[in-house]
C-alpha cells in the first residue's frame, strides 16, 4: 500500500486507467481476503471485488488526499462484503436447500495445496460461520489483516469500544465452540 | 487486578498488543500465580489466534480485473456512496465526545423544561389577573342601586318610550 503516490492517486482520479490498475494492484489482494472471510464464497468474493473497486473508481475524484487511502478502500471492501453476506445469509433462511460447503481460499502460488493447510483452511471457514458477520469482519481485520483498534474502528466506523467489545464476543464464542469440540472428540 | 478484569484483557488488549508495558507486566504476573487464568490464557491463545495464524492469503483471479477494466471502460461506474460520504463530511464537522453531548442533552432538557414552567406559571397569573378583573366587575354590579319602579328610566336616563319616539 505504501508504494501508491499521492500523484498516482490524482491521475486514477482523473481517469487515468493505468494509475488505477496500480491502485488496483496494490489493494487488490487484502480486498479479495477480506472478502472472501467475510462472504466465505469465491464467486461471491470476486463479485465484491469487482463492486469495490467500481465504487473506488467512482468516488475517487471525492477522495481526501490526507486520509488514508488503504483504511478508506478497507471501508468499502468489508460495507460491501458485509451488505452481501447479509443478503446471503437472508437468502440461505429463506431457501430450503443451500449449498453451505466451506469453500476455500484458492492457494495464491502453489499448484498443490498441502493438506495441513486446507485443513487449516477448512478449520478457518468453519470458526468464522460460527460468527455474525459484524464479528466476523472485526475477528478478519484483526486476526487476519492485523490492523490496529484504531484503524478497525476508522475502517468500520464504531467506537474504538464497539471494536473491542466485538473482539471480545467473538473470542467468547469461540472458545465455548472449541470446548464443545473438545469435549465430542474426547 | 481481579480474575474477571484480566480474562477480559486476555481476550482483547493483551491478544492484540493494545496494552500498555505497566498493565501487561501486572497481567503476566496474575498469570503466573493464578491457575485458571493460566489456563484460560492457553486455551484463548490456542482456539482464537492459532487457528487464524498462517490463514492463507491470494489474489484474485485475473478475469476479475478485467471484468473491472471493461466495466469502466463502457461506462459503468458504481454510483457514489452519498451516504457515507455525508456521514464522513457531518462527523467531521460536528464533533461531539460522549461528555459533550450528554451536557448539550442535560443543557436542551433544562430549558424546555424551564420554558414548560415559565408558561405554566404565566397562564396560571393570567387566569388570577381574569379572577381578579371579575371580582371587580362583581363588586362594581353589587354596588349598584336596584331600579324596580315601572318609570323609572334607570340607567339610561330617559323612558324607553321617550327613546323610541
Amino acid at each position: 500500500m505504501d508504494d501508491v503516490s499521492r500523484e498516482t492517486i490524482i491521475r486514477a482520479a482523473q481517469g487515468d486507467l493505468g494509475s488505477f490498475e496500480l491502485i488496483y494492484k496494490a489493494t487488490a489482494q487484502f480486498v479479495y481476503n477480506v472478502a472472501f472471510r467475510v462472504v466465505r464464497h469465491k464467486e461471491e468474493a470476486e463479485e465484491v471485488v469487482q463492486e469495490v473497486f467500481l465504487q473506488v473508481h467512482g468516488q475517487l475524484k471525492h477522495f481526501r488526499l490526507e486520509s488514508s487511502l488503504k483504511t478508506w478502500v478497507y471501508r468499502i471492501a468489508v460495507n460491501c462484503a458485509l451488505n452481501r453476506a447479509k443478503k446471503m445469509s437472508k437468502e440461505k433462511s429463506r431457501r430450503v436447500e443451500y449449498d453451505d460447503t466451506i469453500e476455500e481460499l484458492p492457494a495464491a502460488d502453489a499448484p498443490t495445496h498441502d493438506l495441513d493447510s486446507a485443513r487449516r483452511e477448512k478449520v478457518i471457514g468453519e470458526l468464522l460461520g460460527a460468527l455474525n458477520p459484524d464479528q466476523r469482519a472485526c475477528i478478519v481485520l484483526r486476526n487476519i489483516e492485523e490492523l490496529s483498534y484504531e484503524e478497525i474502528s476508522q475502517t468500520l466506523r464504531i467506537n474504538i469500544n464497539t471494536v473491542r467489545s466485538r473482539l471480545k464476543r467473538a473470542r467468547e464464542h469461540l472458545m465455548e465452540l472449541g470446548k464443545g469440540v473438545t469435549r465430542d472428540e474426547l | 487486578m481481579n480474575c474477571k478484569d484480566v480474562q477480559e484483557l486476555i481476550l482483547t488488549d493483551y491478544a492484540d498488543d493494545e496494552i500498555g508495558a505497566d498493565v501487561k507486566a501486572a497481567i503476566d504476573e496474575h498469570v503466573a500465580r493464578c491457575r485458571a487464568c493460566k489456563e484460560f490464557l492457553d486455551a484463548s491463545e490456542k482456539l482464537t489466534r492459532e487457528p487464524f495464524s498462517n490463514a492463507r492469503v491470494a489474489q484474485p483471479p485475473e478475469y476479475v480485473w478485467r471484468r473491472i477494466r471493461e466495466a469502466i471502460i463502457d461506462g459503468q461506474t458504481v454510483r457514489p456512496d452519498w451516504r457515507g460520504m455525508l456521514q464522513d463530511a457531518l462527523r467531521r464537522i460536528i464533533v461531539f465526545p460522549r461528555p459533550m453531548l450528554a451536557a448539550v442533552t442535560v443543557l436542551t432538557l433544562l430549558i424546555v423544561v424551564g420554558g414548560m414552567v415559565q408558561f405554566g406559571s404565566h397562564k396560571a397569573d393570567r387566569a388570577s389577573d381574569i379572577s381578579q378583573v371579575q371580582a371587580e366587575y362583581l363588586d362594581y354590579a353589587a354596588a349598584m342601586p336596584l331600579e324596580t319602579s315601572a318609570s323609572d328610566t334607570g340607567y339610561f336616563a330617559m323612558p324607553i318610550e321617550e327613546y323610541f319616539m
